[in-house]
């Protein structure tokens, strides 16, 4: 099996255009002398055409997908004022519920970050339609929109299985609302924020950001003014109430 | 809420696969779809040619970027454009209308690769037949392999594989299992010859 596994690599090589010139010769020459060698480079040929046709088929696939998309009426999950001033009204819910239940009894760093925490908006736009590749980010934004922040928590990372999900946007708004709960659960934020951190996208100083609040609730001082100076070394994010932050540390 | 990706974040989802992949891939098309469409069926293309043009322009252009032949040295429309333009303008003379289209750009540059020519359909279904027979994971092993030039790193932990050397062997059986189908059809090796 060694001998075929390896001759097969050299002709997969040879297909690829990945043999050097002098590698290469020596394969062609081997070729007009080997007719066994032939036939085997042409049933390996054979075979890679029949899984580029399946590859390309499967790409097709994709494209009419997008046709339907396309073929299908966009609308807003509510219209956008609308949207806006029930945002509001939840960032007012939320903190309210924070002071009401925990007023007497909210430690410093708790106090801090309800103080500083605030709902992230909504993602607006979702398509209408059984569109299956974006199915569980659909229910999680309609979750997030109401305010059920446990149930849209979930939702999001079950949405990393649809194909059409944007990773490090399920994993934000996954973390953003595992701190919206009335008990957050800021370890798990940590994490996921994590994964936004860690690639390059248009989400990390957000990520960053309630990163280092999730420490502040956890009463993890020198983590969070560590990543809050980050931010504020990067600059041009929320640069005045950075600095109200770090100076009650 | 979608983002818009810039060409070079394109390029880097399209190498990386998966949910990522897709993401671009979408933006492509939705992005790209309505200039091509136009430029077409301005030259007497009908709307199902200009389709065709397209999503043929954008198969090349994803091809390419995963055999590393277009790392984004121009923008993505003007590189889609110029293999569409060059696909229409062939497909014309071949139809033998006497466009007045001066063809100024070559294109071979950028429409040949190891990978095959489109097939007839009846072909095309044969094809996909055989490789229907296989089991689902090596049907993706092997695309992965030959149609998205993962590597086995890669392939490993898009199908959880414990290690790369793991995603060798099932490759090195996947592709046994399917010559073995093909050496019974000695009929196709002749169309798939390239």
């Amino acid at each position: 099996m060694n001998n075929e596994l390896k001759n097969i690599e050299k002709i997969d090589q040879y297909l690829n255009g990945a043999l050097s010139p002098e590698e290469r010769l020596a394969f062609e020459n081997e070729l007009l002398k080997n007719e066994e060698l032939e036939k085997e480079v042409e049933l390996v040929r054979a075979t890679r055409n029949i899984v580029a046709h399946a590859g390309r088929a499967a790409l097709k696939n994709k494209f009419d997908g997008f046709e339907k998309e396309l073929a299908t009426p966009v609308r807003r999950l509510v219209p956008y004022r609308w949207m806006a001033a029930v945002a509001a009204v939840l960032v007012l819910l939320v903190a309210g519920v924070w002071f009401s239940k925990n007023n007497s009894s909210l430690t410093e760093h708790e106090q801090l970050f309800a103080t500083h925490f605030e709902i992230y908006r909504n993602p607006i736009l979702i398509r209408s339609g059984e569109n299956n590749s974006e199915k569980n980010w659909s229910a999680a934004v309609h979750a997030y929109a109401k305010g059920e922040y446990q149930r849209a928590a979930g939702l999001f990372q079950t949405s990393l299985n649809d194909s059409l999900t944007i990773d490090y946007l399920a994993h934000f708004y996954r973390g953003v609302s595992l701190l919206s709960q009335p008990r957050p659960d800021a370890e798990t934020a940590i994490l996921e924020f994590n994964e936004v951190i860690n690639v390059d996208n248009d989400y990390r100083l957000q990520a960053m950001w309630y990163q280092g609040l999730a420490f502040v609730y956890l009463n993890k001082k020198t983590e969070a003014k560590n990543i809050f100076e980050n931010i504020k070394k990067t600059g041009g994010y929320k640069e005045k109430e950075l600095q109200d932050l770090l100076q009650d540390f | 809420m979608q983002k818009t990706f810039s060409d070079q974040e394109i390029i880097t989802g399209l190498l990386r696969g998966g949910p990522a992949e897709d993401a671009a891939l979408r933006q492509v098309y939705l992005q790209n779809r309505m200039v091509i469409l136009d430029f077409v069926k301005k030259n007497n293309g009908s709307e199902e040619e200009a389709k065709d043009v397209f999503q043929e322009a954008v198969m090349a252009f994803y091809e390419n970027v995963k055999l590393g032949k277009f790392k984004g040295e121009s923008a993505i429309l003007s590189y889609i454009y110029s293999i569409a333009r060059f696909n229409w303008l062939n497909r014309i003379k071949r139809k033998g209308i006497g466009q007045k289209i001066m063809e100024t750009q070559k294109a071979t540059d950028i429409t040949e690769s190891f990978l095959p020519r489109f097939l007839e359909k009846e072909k095309e279904l044969q094809v996909l037949g055989i490789f229907e027979k296989l089991g689902k994971d090596c049907k993706k092993v092997l695309v992965l392999h030959i149609y998205q030039h993962l590597n086995m790193q890669e392939i490993a932990a898009a199908m959880n594989y414990d290690s790369g050397q793991i995603a060798r062997n099932k490759k090195y059986k996947c592709l046994k299992k399917l010559k073995e189908m093909i050496v019974k059809r000695p009929e196709m090796i002749g169309f798939l010859k390239n």
